[in-house]
């Protein structure tokens, strides 16, 4: 599996190894780097023990890169542990301690459906256990004063219910806690003697915000995924503390930034996007460095594939997400379907084909592909390892596009069986879905790339961006393989491949920072002057608490930058627009009232200057260099066959195997594949495909294949 | 990829970058506007009309108000033509299609190169347009003027530039000038935006691909539609459905009774009736006939797939007439403040009638999701909280879902701890109410019990009703519970008229509603499964 190859550092501690290990659903990706020395791998994933790869890579990048006194000081990790515990259900037995009137908030929800036109709608089934919610006598009013003092005997009694009941995690959301948390603490308290070592979660802890059914929903989110998450994680760590013992363990965030393993495990619910926010990160640095304006980052994997719109070399982040419901991509008017979830999410799609996905007949006949995936065991019938069902992969093979041959043995994946394939295929053919076992696979290639290409869709087109102006960037270790097809099929004529697609998520982590974001709810008005002092001890506090966690986090390191956001609005409004700070200062309130009118004028295309203007949320972001090292990659020579046969819209051709290393400024025209360690580039008949910019990145141009554009005047 | 191939792909595109600009257009709209109503509840539409009248694109907002603005932009168009860049007419007059006063409508039209290349129009509810009571949906009222101040189709922005006098005219008539003002210039900035974006988008395809394109795009979404009409059974179907009139306890409730006759042609599409119902009557429940549309569009869009664009490809395939002086087509100056829940039941007869046609699983049992507002007025400020839903009606599918908005109104509750920074009162209790479900193979979902103690003085209006009977069932299930409204003055439950109004609350006064459940479907068996 190695790819040991010769970059040049930009910067790095040149003794300590860095691994980035990505656990998707079928493979764990592994890129280790060493001063100026990089390793490129593919584990298949283990659910038995997720851990197992991750450590298997460790060891190996310090047989690897290491000499006998290396020592791997980092491992930066993305995971899809949070995610797929809500998906599969199987987060914690979560119990509510809710305001006395309330126990059925959750269920009630916002009334609002996603779709109103349906005679058939359902709300997402409910993360907490609805036998486990305990209405506790207490209340404060709007203004933060005691209505009904807290009754702590109720929460105790209420406690061990919960004990006996076997709960897992207990959140405690109270009325109006966001403007003072003194119940939510004092109720937390008292869980805790009652219950010593039962996780409790309070709701204003996790987002100090207005809007109960939001804020107690990503407390429960919270409280879901805690046991799951520290579980995970801990296991990871302990397996990195075997000798030799790894220094750190940061992991990615929802929100593209990196943060330790304890933070992670106070704060699951910052998790449930961690894998595709790396992967989201790959690709915007590959778009910043092409200088690209509008991408498409399409990352196909074994079970699923993700797509993420990038404008400016910059990924859109989603603060209002919902989790467990219908792909809707952030789209504010389609809420409804998922659970509330108030965290910087990066804003993706995602659908459930990839490259583990089985073809199979419905009731009529017709070929179908996924969403039931062969995941990593037994996997593709083509691995040997005991699937016998037809999957996308296995198709792939037989079109030519995979090779059979050892390349992929570095990989851990042994040799792909072509007659496997073959015999899982036949049955398509036998069932009379097909007429050969080519033209079956050709059939589910189809089928698969008309699907994916509904990923890219539901973040262009229906964002209004039109798919024939963007540039598409695959990754993922069949993205590659099927871009050509997606793009032809969206009519996007430009594609740009990074330099290890296959393992796009793993590099992303070496790309990214720690990150750090504080806030706190408030009311204030910038024109008052007590309320000026509240707002600069505000930043000062959190600014001070988030360089501190940031500098801890990153083991001492200094922050990067410490930059802040108030969110206003006019007084009177409930949205509100993010104001940023030069740094965490507070401006002068006239340039302060500039800057939100201006803010104001951008979102909404007026303001009105006359108007009140009330300071909602304080927040303060640190960011702090991970340390790890920005690598120009050079590829080793995969061994290979000079030419292959392959199936392009079921016409064979013998096309020539060209080295990623090979493909220079000049590049070459398809039929072609370009081989690398992590991967396959597919060019299919006409298409170009060349080196652009430092040279660490391909682009390819597809043909044109019809008439005039129906655009005539551009 | 194929010639057709690729020109289909040209149609989503032009279509998905419609409906886009609609929903980017709503956003801002609710984003920048001040009123709860539409802030948290979404109580607006936007939507881009063809030169001819038709939608383009309409956003994904209420869809009680779907089949208004291509109704008022059909009517504004002969004035529409005498019209520059950066005008915007508004109105709220129910003769040109506005459902009731509270809600104001701009139409703008967007001209390139001398190209109409159609309007841009919004509709917003406005939370106090002056007339009787505050919020200006007196249940008493006996004709129009009543509920607030007309406003015919007038020019109110000109060359982006407001016209500040007819805006101090139309804010006189409100008793919430300053969220009047903020929410108008929401609108008002919206519109423009909508405008300057689809002139954006005409020039990127130049103003004959564009014409074309508009015409194939709704001649395909026609055809689209047309293809699942198929799965209606030519012939004629009735349904019909009954709202109790009751504002005084003290008296016998009056009954208005609406009816929905659907003739399926042999292609599929579909004539709707609606002059089988009662003579329009001296309170605002009177239904404009552009609501009835609206309730027309949304039964229908219920039985087609969601795939289908929302725009006047289902449009084309229905029609709504009914005989002038009816509840569902009232001659002016009727009153018509009151209409939702009139319309609601106008929607769910429709659905009705449909099912019957349809006969396939979709066909819904009932619908019994309605929304029930109250209006609570006080020194400080005007409540009208939507945040009172029932239960739905089961399907031959599945049982009802618990408390959600149904197909009409579709608003979002107000969060509770955002009322109670915004108004004096306590939510004391919001619970489901548990077993108002009606029985049946698949069971009707549960209503709604919210309690809500007041903590000023104030004066309360209801807009509830089924309190006679509950939403039917169908196919044999049970009806849901019906509705409740008490006030609980020092532990004396006094029971009030659904539409009851001008109840003077005092401080530590509450108010309990109880809302209904949905109807069930089918009979129940022996065991329920679990609905």
């Amino acid at each position: 599996m190695r790819n040991d190859t010769d970059p040049t550092t930009e910067r790095g501690a040149p003794d300590e190894i860095v691994v980035a290990a990505d656990i998707g659903g079928t493979f764990t990706d592994i890129v280790a780097v060493r001063g100026d020395r990089m390793l490129v791998g593919k584990f298949p994933t283990d659910y038995d023990d997720l851990s197992r790869p991750v450590r298997d890579g460790v060891d190996l990048a310090r047989r690897a890169l290491g000499g006998p006194d290396a020592r791997v000081g980092t491992v930066i990790h993305a995971t899809t542990v949070a995610t797929n515990a809500v998906l599969e259900r199987r987060g914690a037995k979560v119990g509510l301690l809710i305001t006395k009137g309330f126990a059925d908030l959750l269920q009630i929800g916002r009334l609002r459906r996603a779709d109103p036109y349906t005679l058939d709608h359902r709300k997402p089934a409910l993360l907490v256990d609805v036998d486990l919610v305990a209405e506790i006598d207490e209340r404060m009013d709007a203004s933060g004063k005691v209505v009904t003092p807290l009754n702590e005997a109720e929460v105790e009694e209420a406690a061990r219910r919960m004990v006996a009941a076997r709960a897992e995690a207990v959140v405690v959301g109270f009325l109006h806690s966001y403007l003072d948390p003194a119940h939510e603490r004092r109720a937390a308290a008292a869980v805790a003697r009652v219950a010593p070592g039962l996780p409790v979660v309070s709701s204003a802890e996790i987002i100090p915000e207005a809007r109960e059914y939001e804020r107690i929903s990503t407390a429960v989110i919270a409280a879901y995924l805690g046991p799951v998450v520290r579980h995970y994680l801990r296991r990871l760590a302990d397996r990195l503390r075997d000798e030799p013992p790894v220094d750190q363990l940061w992991v990615m965030k929802s929100s593209g930034g990196l943060a330790t393993a304890d933070h992670a495990i106070t704060h699951p619910e910052e998790l449930v996007e961690s894998g595709p926010a790396a992967g989201v990160i790959a690709a915007a640095w590959a778009a910043r460095r092409a200088g690209v304006e509008t991408a498409v980052g399409f990352d196909m994997g074994g079970t699923t594939t993700k797509a993420a719109l990038i404008v400016d070399g910059t990924p859109r982040i989603n603060h209002d997400y919902e989790i467990g419901g219908a792909a809707h991509s952030g789209d504010f008017l389609r809420k409804g379907t998922g659970h509330p979830l108030r965290s910087p999410v990066i804003d993706l799609a995602e659908i459930g084909t990839g490259g583990g996905s089985i073809a199979w007949l419905d009731a009529t006949g017709a070929l179908r592909v996924g969403p039931r995936s062969a995941s990593s065991t037994p996997g593709p019938a083509c691995y040997g390892r005991g699937g016998d069902l037809p999957t996308v992969t296995d198709a792939d093979l037989l079109l030519g596009y995979l090779d059979s041959a050892p390349a992929k043995e570095a990989g851990g994946l042994g040799v792909l069986h072509r007659d496997l394939a073959e015999a899982a295929l036949s049955t398509l053919v036998t069932a009379g879905a097909a007429q050969s076992v080519v033209h079956a696979a050709s059939g589910v290639f189809e089928l698969a790339v008309a699907q994916m290409a509904g990923a890219v869709r539901l973040v262009s087109l229906a964002k209004g961006v039109d798919p024939r102006e963007l540039i598409l960037i695959p990754s993922g270790g069949a993205g590659p393989v099927h871009a050509w097809a997606i793009a032809r099929e969206l009519g996007t004529s430009t594609l740009l491949y990074p330099a290890f697609p296959g393992v796009a998520s793993a590099l992303g982590l070496l790309q990214s920072e720690v990150r750090v974001d504080l806030a706190v709810g408030v009311r204030a008005r910038p024109t008052r002057a007590a309320d000026r002092d509240l707002l600069t001890a505000h930043l000062t506090r959190l600014a001070s608490d988030a360089a501190g966690q940031a500098r801890e986090q990153a083991s001492g390191r200094e922050p990067g930058s410490l930059t802040a956001q108030l969110d206003m609005r006019y007084a009177g409004q409930t949205y509100t627009i993010p104001v940023d700070l030069d740094g965490t200062r507070l401006p002068a309130t006239d340039d302060l009232l500039t800057r939100f009118g201006a803010a104001h004028r951008a979102a909404y295309h007026h303001d009105t200057p006359s108007r009140e203007v009330e300071v909602t949320t304080v927040r303060v972001t640190a960011t702090a260099p991970s340390g790890t090292v920005r690598t120009t990659p050079r590829w080793a020579a995969v061994p290979t066959a000079t030419e292959r046969p392959v199936v392009f819209d079921g016409v064979p051709y013998r096309v020539p195997v060209v080295q990623r290393a090979d493909v220079d400024a000049a590049g070459l025209t398809g039929p072609a594949l370009v081989i690398q360690v992590d991967t396959t580039i597919v060019v299919p008949p006409g298409a170009h495909i060349r080196a652009v910019g430092d040279g660490s990145l391909l682009e390819m141009r597809l043909p044109r294949t019809d008439g005039p554009d129906e655009k005539e005047t551009r | 990829m194929t010639g057709s191939a690729r020109s289909a792909v040209t149609l989503q595109v032009f279509g998905n970058a419609l409906h886009g600009l609609a929903n980017e257009l709503q956003v801002s709209m609710i984003r920048a506007a001040y009123s709860p109503i539409i802030k948290e509840m979404f109580d607006c539409s936007a939507g881009l009309i063809s030169p001819d009248g038709e939608y383009l694109a309409l956003a994904d907002g209420i869809p009680l108000q779907l089949g208004v603005l291509s109704t008022v932009a059909r009517e504004l168009a002969p004035l529409a033509r005498d019209l520059g860049p950066g005008d915007i007419l508004v109105t709220n007059d129910p003769a040109t299609g506005s459902p009731h006063l509270n809600d104001y409508l701009t139409v703008a039209p967007v001209i390139v190169d001398g190209y109409l290349a159609g309007y841009v129009s919004t509709l917003m509810h406005h939370a106090d347009v002056g007339g009787k009571t505050p919020g200006s949906m007196p249940a008493d009222a006996t004709e129009l003027f009543a509920e607030g101040m007309r406003c015919p189709p007038v020019r109110l922005v000109r060359a982006g530039q407001v016209n500040e006098e007819l805006m101090s005219v139309l804010l006189a008539n409100s008793r919430l000038p300053d969220s009047m003002r903020g929410d108008l210039d929401a609108q008002i900035a919206g519109t423009l935006v909508g405008v300057q974006r689809m002139t954006q988008l005409v020039r990127r395809y130049g103003t004959t691909v564009f014409d074309r394109l508009r015409r194939e795009y709704l001649d395909y979404s026609e055809a689209l539609v047309r293809a699942e009409l198929k799965d209606f059974r030519p012939g004629t179907y009735s349904a019909a459905r009954t709202l109790e009139l009751h504002h005084d306890p003290a008296s016998a409730a009056e009954l208005v009774r609406v009816h929905a006759e659907i003739r399926v042609a042999d292609d599929g599409t579909l004539a709707i009736d609606l002059s089988g119902s009662d003579p329009q009557i001296a309170l605002p429940f009177n239904v404009v006939l552009s609501n009835s549309r609206s309730a027309a569009l949304v039964a229908l869009r219920c039985f087609l797939s969601d795939e289908l664009p929302m725009n006047a490809g289902i449009e084309r395939c229905v029609r709504v007439t009914c005989l002038p002086g009816r509840v569902t087509n009232p001659d002016l100056p009727a009153p018509v403040g009151a209409r939702a829940a009139l319309a609601a039941l106008v929607n769910e007869a429709m659905i009705d009638a449909m099912g019957q046609a349809h006969g396939s699983i979709r066909a819904a049992g009932s619908s019994g999701g309605t929304t029930m507002p109250y209006v609570w007025a006080h020194a400080g400020g005007i409540l009208i909280d939507n945040s009172t839903t029932g239960g739905m009606g089961a399907t031959a599918r599945q049982a009802g879902e618990s408390v959600v908005d149904n197909c009409v109104t579709n608003a979002m509750s107000y969060p509770n701890e955002v009322l109670e920074q915004d108004h004096p009162l306590l939510i004391e209790e919001v619970r489901l109410r548990r077993g108002s479900g009606g029985a049946g193979r698949h069971g009707g979902g549960d209503g709604l019990v919210r309690r809500v103690r007041f903590l000023a003085d104030g004066m309360l209006s209801l807009r509830g009703y089924r309190t006679l009977g509950g939403p039917p069932g169908a196919g044999g299930g049970g009806e849901g519970a019906v509705s409740r409204w008490t006030l609980i003055r020092d532990g004396r439950e006094q029971v009030l008229a659904p539409q009851q109004t001008g109840i003077a609350t005092l401080p530590g006064d509450v108010l309990l509603i109880e809302t209904p459940g949905g109807g069930g479907f089918g009979p129940e068996e022996g065991t329920s499964d679990g609905a």
